[in-house]
């Protein structure tokens, strides 16, 4: 179900109604509970037992730190709860990945095996068995510091109530942002309607559909033509155009999703995580990892880059941290060895980065500096989408070698020129963040109500067609 | 302290929603006064949509309607004739076009059926274009139609006076796309799935026939080499077999110098000759 569709709405609307209903108190997490799993449900309504098996497994492991005394029995726990967690993923998202790997063939395999290598991808699998492992290791992070763990229920039944609304919440369930068990779990309890925070839901919901559907649905079209054997037929400067409005696609596209999700949350009285802060005004790659899927990054260095031994352990260890969190942070996106690609050049920038810059504390700072180092990062992050764009390794190959080839051919004007009018938006929103907390700022700061009501205004007359979120597919 | 804030927040909202009703109210309004022409659609959606909503809301009748994929959507109405209406859909095939002239009362005097792709019939797009509540809407607000969007008017206008461009494709990269047609081409449909789609077909047909509608059968020209490969072949044959002439009237691919842009789909001065070999037929071919 689309945030963008009118069953979402209506579901939306259904549950609003409920929620707030002042006989019904009592029963807002089961009506967000009910209405998560409606949602989740609505395509495939056998993947619910997926998602209520992980729900199960988080909860039984989580629980079972709480309750246990000694240190052997918690970590014995948390090493399951992550174990199985990590298992359900591998099998659902990667074991066909591993299996043609190893050079199997998945059209000749037969019977249950056959079955199983061809089961579609649950939806949303990566965002939630990643909320999930957090629940586990929070927990065992807390119980072992010894201090209570305050997001805990004291009785099981409460405590797989609490884990299952935490993970099948719907605004994040499907693309997150991720959620931590510490920043979510706390907020649980009861929500008053007068007590909603309407500004902030309506601007997060305003400039999220506005992204997805103005921006990120208008460009789609225009991107479409990166798909082979189309981009064979476009001139240089054309396809460096569709990359280009490929970057601001996928930015407007994810980052649509997560304000919606925000919006979302927001009005249920829930409190989500930002997850992007104009990205492509980043200067270094380090900085684009703080600002680009943001909970994603954070969660892989707390959950995997720091217990690594992060940046502690010597230079070369760093190097090997930052490569595998990169590699690993990359497959997460897909069963396709072109996303670990992608991550291992993202993990390459970031060592020669931290190479090049050494111990240097120095920040040289000159706009014109920042600048060519903003043209840069974004460059770089731009070429590697192609990576997301076109799974196989061969396809990317060949649009790079048409970029190269292709300088005769005539120049497609309006593809461009809608590009660049899609794209405006996205670079007017980062240049937005350039000029925050300066003069010109405040001065827009009281107008600020037009721009929200353009933004309607173009979400009704400017829509594109609805298409998934990209996110989805991981 | 509370109560302002929280009146100014609102203050927000109430702002932003009334810059918006006079943005759209304001729009539309302009739109249905001025009644603007030469919209520039963006989009292959976008365009199949606008072609099939003008024809279901009889903004645009016609006696010889051609149902079809994007081998006949190049086919331009100006070298048919202002009797012409072109239902092609890029990406889609002719079941969707023949669906969407059977669900309507008013009928043409003939159908043209393309039948160099066969694909399955767009049932969402085609319950989309029929929905109650759309069709309600497109009738009474401008900015419902895809046409109406400012970006489209925009750059309709920025193109008004840009004829078509007669382009003769790059040989290379003509050879890349045709290789990558020839790949495609040499791939043997499913064939039941091929004989359950065309069964299909013959029903619409036949529906149609019924309403007197007199439906024609036509091959487009594509590359040489790509005619006697599987796909082509079985395709033609699953056609021929279901309608067989002479019962049938068919428009056989005609000989000639045909240009392709990537094997399949003719260059603009091609479609014009194809366009003018087609009326010729209908003109002085059998009845």
């Amino acid at each position: 179900m689309l945030f963008t569709s009118l069953s979402f709405l209506m579901l939306l609307s259904a549950t609003f109604a409920l929620y707030y209903l002042p006989f019904l108190a009592r029963f807002q997490v089961l009506i967000l509970i009910v209405a998560s799993f409606v949602f989740y449900a609505s395509a495939k309504p056998w993947l619910l037992a997926i998602l209520v098996l992980s729900c199960a497994v988080n909860a039984v492991s989580s629980f079972g730190i709480f309750r246990s005394e000694s240190l052997a029995a918690q970590r014995g726990w948390a090493v399951l709860g992550v174990a199985v967690n990590l298992g359900l993923l591998v099998f659902f998202k990667y074991s066909r990945l591993i299996f043609q790997s190893l050079g199997g063939d998945v059209s000749q395999v037969q019977g249950i095996g056959g079955f199983l290598l061809t089961i579609p991808l649950p939806i949303g699998i990566s965002f939630f068995t990643f909320q999930g492992i957090s629940l586990v290791i929070d927990t065992f992070r807390w119980k072992k510091k010894g201090e209570p763990i305050p997001f805990f229920a004291r009785t099981f039944w409460r405590h797989f109530y609490n884990t299952t609304f935490f993970k099948a919440f719907f605004p994040q369930l499907i693309a997150g942002p991720i959620v931590k068990a510490h920043q979510f779990l706390p907020q649980i309890g009861p929500k008053r309607f007068s007590e909603l925070n309407w500004e902030p839901a309506f601007r997060f919901l305003v400039t999220g559909y506005f992204l997805k559907m103005v921006i990120a649905d208008n460009l789609k079209d225009q991107t479409f033509w990166i798909a082979p054997p189309y981009f064979l037929g476009y001139s240089t400067i054309n396809l460096a155009g569709l990359l280009f409005g490929y970057s601001m696609q996928i930015f407007a596209d994810f980052a649509g999703y997560s304000l919606i999700a925000l919006g979302l949350a927001e009005i249920f009285g829930y409190r989500l995580p930002q997850n992007f802060r104009f990205p492509y005004v980043s200067r270094t790659f380090s900085e684009f990892w703080t600002r680009w899927h943001i909970s994603l990054s954070t969660w892989l260095r707390e959950y995997l880059y720091i217990p690594l031994g992060g940046n502690r352990k010597g230079k070369g260890r760093t190097y090997f941290n930052l490569f595998t969190v990169m590699f690993l942070g990359g497959l997460w996106h897909g069963a396709a060895w072109s996303y670990a690609v992608w991550g291992t050049f993202h993990g390459l920038a970031l060592a020669a980065e931290r190479l090049l810059q050494g111990n240097s504390q120095e920040k040289r700072s000159h706009w014109a500096l920042d600048g060519l180092r903003m043209v840069f990062v974004f460059a770089f992050v731009t070429l590697a989408w192609l990576l997301f764009k076109l799974p196989h390794f061969g396809d990317v190959i060949e649009y790079v070698k048409a970029m190269g080839r292709n300088t005769g051919l005539p120049l497609n004007k309006v593809m461009m020129m809608l590009i660049a009018i899609y794209s405006l938006p996205v670079l007017l929103y980062h240049a937005h963040h350039l000029s925050e907390g300066g003069a010109l700022e405040k001065r827009l700061g009281e107008w600020r109500f037009i721009g929200y009501g353009v933004m309607l205004f173009l979400i009704a007359v400017s829509a594109g067609g609805s298409g998934e979120f990209i996110y989805f597919q991981f | 302290m509370n109560s302002s804030t929280s009146n100014s927040r609102g203050a927000l909202i109430i702002r932003s929603t009334a810059v918006f009703l006079v943005l759209f109210i304001g729009y539309n309004l302009a739109v249905m006064v001025a009644k603007p022409a030469g919209s520039f659609l963006q989009s292959q959606p976008e365009k199949n949509a606008a072609v099939a909503d003008d024809y279901i809301l009889g903004e645009r009748a016609a006696d010889t309607v051609i149902v079809g994929s994007s081998l006949s959507a190049r086919l331009d109405e100006s070298d048919l004739g202002p009797g012409f209406l072109n239902l092609s859909f890029a990406g889609g095939t002719a079941a969707t076009g023949l669906e969407i002239v059977d669900r309507l009362e008013r009928v043409p005097k003939l159908v043209l059926v393309e039948t160099n792709q066969i694909r399955n019939l767009d049932s969402s797009f085609v319950d989309a274009r029929f929905s109650p509540l759309g069709r309600f809407l497109k009738r009474r607000i401008p900015t419902a139609r895809a046409k109406y969007r400012p970006v489209n008017l925009l750059l309709g206008a920025l193109r008004k006076k840009t004829g078509r461009e007669d382009l003769t494709p790059d040989a290379t990269v003509f050879a890349n796309l045709l290789e990558e047609q020839r790949r495609d081409y040499e791939n043997v449909p499913d064939p039941e799935w091929l004989r359950s789609s065309v069964t299909r077909m013959a029903q619409q047909v036949a529906s149609l026939e019924a309403k007197g509608v007199r439906v024609v059968f036509f091959v487009l020209p594509v590359y040489p080499q790509l005619r006697d490969l599987p796909k082509a072949r079985d395709l033609l044959q699953a056609f021929h077999t279901t309608f067989p002439p002479p019962g049938n009237r068919w428009i056989e691919c005609p000989p000639g110098d045909f240009i392709t842009a990537d094997g399949i789909h003719l260059v603009p001065q091609s479609a014009r000759l194809y366009a003018g070999l087609l009326l010729a037929e209908l003109r002085h071919g059998p009845q």
